[in-house]
């Protein structure tokens, strides 16, 4: 089975046995018997007992046989060995390309729509099949010596529609799947009229297994063992790195609240002195900007305000920014038009959030800039 | 006056019975989405004969007043129409349990009977249908026409091809077709007309109701798939035989 053009092991759901072929088969040798208990005589009969003999030859026998079809068959070879032309003339009144094409933007209509995805699976399914059979019908009129080369045109229009967005069936990849293990592997040495028929199935199988690659990255190679470690050393460092930032944040949180409590109690001309400024930047993810955040060493009160200031490539102030959202600790703000956003310093110091700066209604987080010694005098920008 | 609710027995529970719906709205919608929308309505009238007592399901202006009169009497003027229904419906419930053509998940049963008809049940019926007797998005636009008056567009690539079938030929089909159904018994026609199809829909409901990975895609009718017997044990004759043991006739 693994070697049948039809077949492709790798997919998930053929890999899981979840496409039943019998099934199909059985469907189609029940619809058959039907019509030959009944003896076709509509053009809606002929054109089914045309379509479904010629399903039921592109298949495997032993699975034809499992089903005590092999019967049905014979009696549907007996019935176009004497009425096979008659029944092709007639059959050929049906198929209608125009109709399939415009139900075939229904399918592709149907992504963008909120539709159940059995009701999506079963339109998929049902527009393979109604190409499937009118492509089998006029295999068999040709075979009876009825050529209708409009209609073979208007076929193969939809045929190649059908390949170039062989992803919109690809609701129906299961039936897909099930079809293609049913279909016998020598189909082309067969009949290389009924294999052309079963093409359209290659290109859907092809279409699942692009698919399933994409989504399994299977065509990305594995980073080499070097660079991955390369890798995994930075992340730790950078991980490290922030940790000991926020830890360090919180040391001086805590001083800084300290020094707040301690003005308010302490007499006049008393002062706790923390030393310089203390600040952080931020970079913008895509790094052209600078958000620079500075806290006072001695803050009057918690209401006091800092400023969180937005530098742009050229130094000045990024006021393109301005009415922006931003969340600085997970204290929201706005910026202003001078490109300042403002918080008071009492909220910035009970986060629980620390140091990180959030900007825009998506929320997109900035890149805490590493303080290095130097420059714990100062922004030297 | 209200529609009145009615229940009818759980397939899987012998001595329970069920509210057919969870109220008068949900009833009513599903009286006018399978009873009264063609083509489902003329399986209907196979399946439960006092239908045609109702109403003519060929009457397409007839069925789309009722229709509007369901909703404006908040169902009750559906009523007998309702209980033609949920006496369908509590038949097939029986032979469901009968034949063991159920299959639970949690708190959904699904069931099927021998007249074709799918009935999904929780807490109450939530649904029951004719499963295999047209698209349901043709169904849906063939509501919307006829709300508009009008007869749904065709399409698909077996609507006819322009040039070489117009009405002549259409009516010839039809003239033979009939001619040929003429002959059958009752019973063959609620067999070829709605049992079988609604067979084959259940059984291929396994491809449609898995996604390309072959997962289930949950809230579907394919759980009683493997309940039905095979097509060689479906035949006429024994679906006859099926009836008789549900002690129903044919």
């Amino acid at each position: 089975m693994s070697e049948s053009p039809y077949v492709r092991i790798n997919l998930a759901a053929t890999k899981a046995g979840a496409p039943n072929p019998a099934l199909e088969v059985e469907c189609w040798l029940d619809q058959l018997e039907d019509l030959l208990d009944a003896r076709p005589e509509t053009a809606e009969q002929a054109y089914d007992v045309l379509a479904l003999t010629g399903k039921l030859r592109r298949v495997r026998p032993e699975l034809i046989a499992e089903r005590e079809g092999t019967g049905q068959l014979s009696r549907a070879d007996t019935l176009l060995a004497q009425l096979g032309p008659q029944l092709a003339t007639v059959a050929l009144e049906i198929p209608n390309p125009d109709g399939w094409f415009e139900e075939a933007q229904t399918l592709e209509v149907s992504y963008e729509e909120l539709i159940e995805p059995a009701a999506r699976s079963e339109l998929a399914e049902r527009l393979l099949s109604d190409l499937d059979d009118a492509q089998l019908v006029v295999h068999a009129a040709r075979k009876f010596g009825i050529d209708d080369p409009q209609l073979e045109a208007l076929l193969a229009s939809c045929e190649q529609w059908l390949a170039e967005h062989a992803d919109l069936f690809l609701a129906a990849s299961v039936y897909v799947q099930a079809v293609g293990i049913a279909l016998r592997p020598d189909l082309e040495d067969y009949d290389y009229g009924l294999a052309v028929t079963a093409l359209k199935y290659v290109d859907v199988l092809r279409a699942a297994e692009v698919a399933e690659a994409q989504l399994a990255l299977a065509n990305v190679s594995p980073l080499p063992r070097r660079v991955v470690r390369r890798l995994a050393d930075i992340y730790q460092g950078e991980r490290e790195r922030l940790d000991a930032e926020r830890r360090a944040f919180l040391a001086i949180a805590l001083a800084l609240w300290q020094s707040i409590r301690h003005r308010a109690m302490a007499h006049a001309g008393e002062e706790t002195l923390l030393g310089p400024a203390v600040w952080w930047e931020w970079a913008s993810p895509v790094g052209d900007i600078i958000a620079r955040l500075t806290l006072p060493p001695q803050p009057a009160s918690e209401d006091e305000a800092v400023s969180l200031e937005f530098v742009g490539p050229d130094k000045q102030r990024a006021t393109s920014l301005a009415g922006q959202p931003v969340t600085l600790h997970g204290v929201r703000g706005a910026i202003d038009d001078r490109g300042k956003a403002t918080f008071p310093i009492g909220r910035l110091l009970e986060t629980a959030e620390p140091l990180v700066l959030r900007l825009g209604a998506e929320g997109s987080e900035w890149n805490l800039l590493p303080r290095v010694p130097s420059h714990d005098k100062g922004p030297q920008r | 006056m209200t529609l009145q609710l009615r229940t009818v027995p759980h397939p899987a529970r012998s001595t329970a019975n069920v509210p057919f719906f969870a109220d008068w709205q949900r009833a009513c919608q599903h009286v006018q989405h399978h009873l009264l929308t063609a083509p489902e309505c003329h399986a209907w009238a196979l399946v439960a004969p006092n239908y045609i007592r109702v109403l003519s399901p060929s009457d397409g202006k007839g069925r789309l007043r009722y229709c509007e009169q369901a909703t404006e009497s908040e169902g009750g003027t559906a009523q007998p129409l309702y209980d033609v229904y949920c006496e369908a419906v509590s038949r097939d419930a029986e032979d469901g349990a009968e034949l063991q053509w159920h299959r639970s998940d949690n708190r959904l049963t699904v069931a099927f009977g021998t007249s074709g008809i799918v009935m999904l049940i929780e807490e109450v019926l939530t649904t029951a249908f004719l499963p295999g007797q047209g698209d349901p998005r043709v169904t849906h636009e063939s509501q919307r026409c006829e709300k508009l008056g009008g007869l749904p567009r065709e399409r698909g690539m077996r609507t006819g091809r322009p040039g070489r079938r117009g009405g002549e030929e259409v009516e010839r089909d039809r003239r033979v077709r009939e001619r040929h159904e003429a002959q059958w018994t009752n019973g063959q026609r609620l067999y070829y007309r709605v049992f079988r199809p609604a067979v084959q829909f259940v059984k291929k409901c396994q491809h449609r109701c898995l996604d390309r990975c072959g997962k289930v895609i949950p809230g579907d009718y394919a759980l009683i798939k493997d309940v039905l017997p095979a097509r060689s044990r479906l035949k006429y004759t024994d679906w006859v035989a099926l009836r008789h043991r549900c002690g129903r006739g044919v």
